[in-house]
């Protein structure tokens, strides 16, 4: 994601993810006229080489960590780089999380408006990872239609044990004895 | 009914009339009752006729009879007979007799006065002689002698006094048969008795019976015992085994054997053929043989052909993947139009039961594969997702799994014995969808990834023969989504971020989103190009863009807007598709598109990716349209970006950089390459962009590089956020640098307007290598000093607090630059 020859700030990763809206403040002073750069940020999206979609960032307050049946309330906010655009979000989730609001599209209809804040939710008995995905979908003004998807992993189980395994199209990896993923192929046989 | 006669009713009147004083004689007088009806005397009339009769002993004969009354009948017809004879309606039965006897029979009938009729009815009967002899039977003759199963004429008769009714028929014990004047003999395995009696019966109930007597011995056994090897034939590798099940039967039964014998060095035990060991093919002959206790011998052959030792069965086949197209209206995944497109280059091998490689091929670029392992080995066929050749034109991608230690992706068809002819196993690696949501693995992903760099190497390898590429993976995982903050903890978990490409000039790797119903990209191909469009240019030509989130109607870094500009171009110049498409959402249904063909965008310039992408696309496709008139293909492309004056340039990579190389390779088409420039509001010349005039809204962006030199003041520059911040146009300035002699310099960055508390830092690069920097967090300035080597700088200079993120404070803020 990201390119180590680089200036090496761009390379720290934070612990946390720190919504714009809180007090995120910059930690230079005048006084010691010193920057403490050693706080770990996020760049504002990925830094690696990222296909195209809609310039949008999503931060959120989320711990990353639930406790099986708990609600959590968190805010989720959308930063949009385009100028001049309407946004929607669009929000889903995983088989086992429940979502307590109805509303799954969000609408951003003021074109200078550059962030929109959206208030999830949620609850989950699962202990596997789950997730809250969201699409931002970006219209311009000349009528370009942009999409990004966003994921928010949720963890209920064992602190940590991150993973998507809600999958239930994928079966146990089965990896042969020289490190091989085998997969089942539809075989035709024919004997001459 | 009654039948009142005349007489009565005359007589009842009168006496009615006498009655009421008819006879005058005036009032008072006496009545004198009627005299009473005269008495009924007259007996009933009964006859038969005929009223004689003849007939024989036991015989029957017809009479009539019948009764009437002057008043009515009240009783009768009944007619007795005597003399053993009966009568019964208008038949008369004569008794058995065998003398002559005259019977009589008479009727009577009453009336209800108790008047009597009577008739009589006589009839001669003719005595018959009784018939007490039975049916003579005879068979001739009624002894005999024959062998198991032979026939034997013998004539069953039968004579009577009288006549036969029934028969002669015979039957027989012991298995005999006796029909029609023929004699059927038991098969028997020892010496047996058959005994047959013969039957017939006259009128009289006589029975008749006579006797047959045959010896029966058993047949001569002729039948031999029947051998058979199934299958009759076999092929065999040297040294090996083959199956063959030998029976032998006897009507008699076995009594020796079966017993084989082979040539040529083979043996044969329990249903099992072994053959020799041999250099050349040969054939060897089993014969096994089976006897009865008649001494009848049986045989059968076997048929071996042995192949010489390390002798091969040929394995071939077709390899395909499930291919799903988008919608062109949707932009999402057309499940329903899947169809089969054949793996091509992939690596084959057979496998054994423990994994171990037997041989090893590559699929060609239809799909087909063809291997050679021994005969009557169980074997698998395995197909890696990867495309790997060494030689001239070399490469090595491989479709690998992130998140399960980065092994490589195959697919594999079942363990099954090779035989001994050649035979065709065809694979496809399935979809996985299941109508409404993936049911099942999706095997086909991996392929799917790896198809379109297939071709994009193949097209590549068309304009360099000789071109090598460095080793790579796609990294794909259905756990890999769109979370994550990109740490090797993350990348190992699916947390990717998106789909992108993680490199740094030595190494690099692409990874692909395949969360379903939120973000896969296996199945878009522009994307999956795409972003082997950045490890191309990392690896194989030269990148200083900085990465970051992008869009076409963004102002960006003329090195991420070059970077990404390539990218999509590369997309559609190799799928010869020019709008690329992303799905996304559930069930991978919607998404969206854009052109590289396009030539409007509304932010054109040279920090616009629209503008690059639509520059590069339109120096390679055969379209004229717009300011267009290029078709130079690839292979100018690919000079242009491996050219050492290119990838060594001193100058930034930027669509500049690009353009100044085309044109000193392409000399004689610098005016139609001028004229696609302008048309995406690009003026400026050689590699630095020398008077460039589109300053894309930020006005400290051009001149696009400020020069600054030894000892010759200092020079402003600015970081300002207008167009955004990170990798946005006007975050960076640009500063090129010439050190005349190699030694100690002081390079100095020092606010000079705009908010202050600023964060300036700089950074030295040559060919692309940063060599020096300056980004300690001192405020509003910053300072270098260290040794230099002599040669061309460029230099990336900016307000810290513009390039990063959460704990910042962009804004704009102009510096004095400086070298000493």
């Amino acid at each position: 994601m990201y390119k180590s020859i680089r200036p090496l700030k761009f390379f720290l990763i934070i612990g946390t993810a720190c919504a714009i809206s809180t007090a995120c403040t910059s930690n230079m002073t005048a006084e010691n006229n010193v920057v403490d750069k050693s706080e770990a940020v996020i760049a504002p999206i990925d830094s690696s080489y990222a296909k195209p979609g809609a310039a949008v960032r999503m931060v959120h307050n989320y711990s990353g960590q639930s406790t099986p049946g708990s609600i959590e309330n968190i805010r989720v906010s959308f930063i949009n780089e385009h100028p001049n655009s309407k946004m929607t979000v669009t929000v889903s989730n995983s088989p086992d999380i429940r979502l307590f609001d109805d509303i799954r599209q969000h609408r951003f209809e003021n074109i200078a408006q550059k962030r929109g804040d959206i208030d999830v939710q949620f609850s989950t008995q699962s202990k596997s990872p789950q997730a809250l995905n969201f699409v931002t979908t970006i219209e311009l003004e000349d009528g370009q239609v942009w999409r990004r998807a966003h994921s928010i992993p949720v963890n209920a189980g064992k602190s940590g044990a991150f993973g998507k395994t809600t999958d239930k199209s994928v079966a146990p990896a089965n990896v042969s004895s020289d490190g091989v993923i085998v997969m089942e192929a539809e075989e035709t046989i024919t004997t001459e | 009914m009654t039948r009142i006669s005349k007489l009565s009713v005359t007589a009842l009147s009168a006496a009615i009339l006498a009655a009421c004083g008819g006879g005058g004689g005036g009032g008072g007088g006496t009545v004198t009752p009627p005299p009473p009806p005269p008495a009924d005397t007259t007996a009933p009339t009964v006859s038969f006729s005929p009223t004689t009769l003849s007939v024989d002993s036991g015989q029957t004969g017809t009479s009539t009879v019948s009764a009437s009354d002057n008043v009515g009948v009240t009783s009768g017809p009944n007619v007795s007979c005597d003399n053993g004879g009966s009568f019964s309606g208008s038949t008369f039965t004569a008794p058995t007799t065998e003398t002559d006897v005259t019977v009589t029979c008479t009727a009577t009938a009453s009336d209800a006065a108790g008047n009597q009729g009577s008739a009589t009815l006589t009839v001669d009967v003719t005595g018959v002689p009784i018939d007490s002899e039975a049916p003579v039977v005879t068979f001739d003759p009624s002894t005999a002698n024959a062998m198991g199963g032979e026939l034997v004429n013998i004539n069953l008769t039968a004579t009577d006094n009288v006549g036969v009714t029934t028969g002669p028929t015979a039957t027989c014990d012991n298995g005999g048969d006796f029909f029609n004047n023929q004699f059927t003999a038991p098969d028997v395995s020892v010496d047996t008795t058959v005994t047959c009696t013969g039957t017939a019966e006259d009128a009289a109930g006589n029975i008749g019976t006579a006797t047959l007597t045959v010896q029966v011995t058993p047949a001569p056994d002729v039948l031999a015992p029947l051998v058979s090897f199934n299958p009759t034939t076999l092929t065999v590798a040297s040294e090996g085994t083959g199956s063959s099940v030998l029976s032998a039967t006897d009507d008699r039964g076995v009594t020796v054997g079966p017993n084989v014998t082979c040539d040529n060095g083979g043996s044969f035990a329990n249903n099992t053929f072994t053959a020799p060991a041999t250099n050349v093919e040969l054939t060897v002959t089993c014969t096994a043989t089976a006897e009865d206790a008649a001494g009848n011998s049986g045989q059968d052959v076997l048929t071996v052909t042995v192949a010489a030792a390390g002798a091969k069965v040929t394995i071939s086949g077709n390899v395909t993947f499930d291919f799903v197209p988008h919608s062109n209206v949707t932009n999402g995944l057309d499940y329903a139009n899947t169809s089969q497109r054949p793996v091509r280059g992939a690596t084959v091998e057979a496998l054994d039961g423990s994994d171990a490689v037997l041989d090893t091929t590559q699929t060609d670029a239809s799909g087909n594969y063809s291997v050679n392992v021994d005969l009557n080995t169980d074997v698998r066929i395995r197909v890696k997702s990867e495309l790997v050749q060494t030689g001239t034109a070399s490469w090595d991608v491989k479709v690998t799994d992130n998140t399960n230690n980065h092994n490589v992706y195959a697919m594999q068809g079942g363990l099954t014995s090779s035989g001994a002819a050649n035979s065709t196993r065809d694979l496809n690696a399935a979809s996985g969808w299941g109508g409404s949501d993936y049911t099942s693995s999706r095997v086909a992903a991996p392929f799917a990834i790896m198809d379109p760099i297939y071709t994009a190497i193949q097209k590549f390898v068309a304009v360099d023969s000789t071109v090598n590429f460095p080793a790579m993976e796609f990294r794909w995982s259905t756990s890999n989504t769109s979370g994550g903050n990109g740490s090797a903890a993350d990348l190992a978990a699916g947390r990717i971020g998106t789909s992108s490409y993680i490199g740094n000039g030595t190494s690099g790797n692409v990874y692909i989103l395949g969360d379903a119903n939120n973000d896969t990209d296996e199945y878009d191909r522009h994307v999956v190009v795409h972003e082997w469009g950045h490890y191309f240019e990392d690896r194989m030509s030269r990148s200083d863009s900085v990465g970051g989130g992008h869009s076409l109607s963004n102002r960006l870094d003329m090195r991420v807007a070059m970077g990404e500009g390539w990218g999509n171009a590369l997309s559609g110049m190799i799928l010869d598709d020019p709008v690329y498409r992303d799905s996304l959402g559930a069930g991978q249904g919607s998404g969206f598109n854009f052109s590289v063909e396009s030539n409007t965008h509304s932010t054109a310039g040279w920090y616009n990716e629209g503008s690059a992408q639509s520059i590069i696309y339109d120096v390679y496709d055969s379209a004229a349209d717009g300011a267009d008139n290029l078709s130079l293909g690839l292979g100018p492309i690919y000079e242009t970006l491996t050219a050492t004056s290119y990838t060594g340039s001193p100058a930034f990579t930027s669509i500049f950089l690009f353009l100044n190389e085309l044109k000193s390779q392409q000399a004689g088409s610098a005016t139609d390459i001028d004229a696609i420039s302008a048309a995406q509001s690009i003026s400026g010349t050689d590699e630095y962009g020398a008077g460039e005039t589109n300053n894309g809204t930020v006005l400290s962006s051009l001149p696009v590089y400020k020069t600054v030199t030894v000892g010759g003041g200092a020079v402003e520059i600015c970081s300002v956020d207008d167009q955004g911040n990170y990798n946005k146009l006007g975050n960076r300035a640009f500063l090129k640098l010439n050190i005349p002699t190699s030694g100690s310099y002081t390079i100095t960055m020092t606010r000079k307007s705009g908010a202050t508390g600023r964060d300036p830092d700089f950074y030295l690069f040559q060919a692309g290598s940063q060599v020096a920097k300056a980004d300690a967090g001192t405020a509003d300035s910053d300072t270098f000093t260290g040794t230099l080597q002599a040669g061309d700088y460029s230099i990336d200079a900016h307000d810290w607090n513009n390039v990063g993120s959460t704990g910042v404070t962009p804004g704009d803020a102009c510096y004095d630059f400086s070298v000493n």
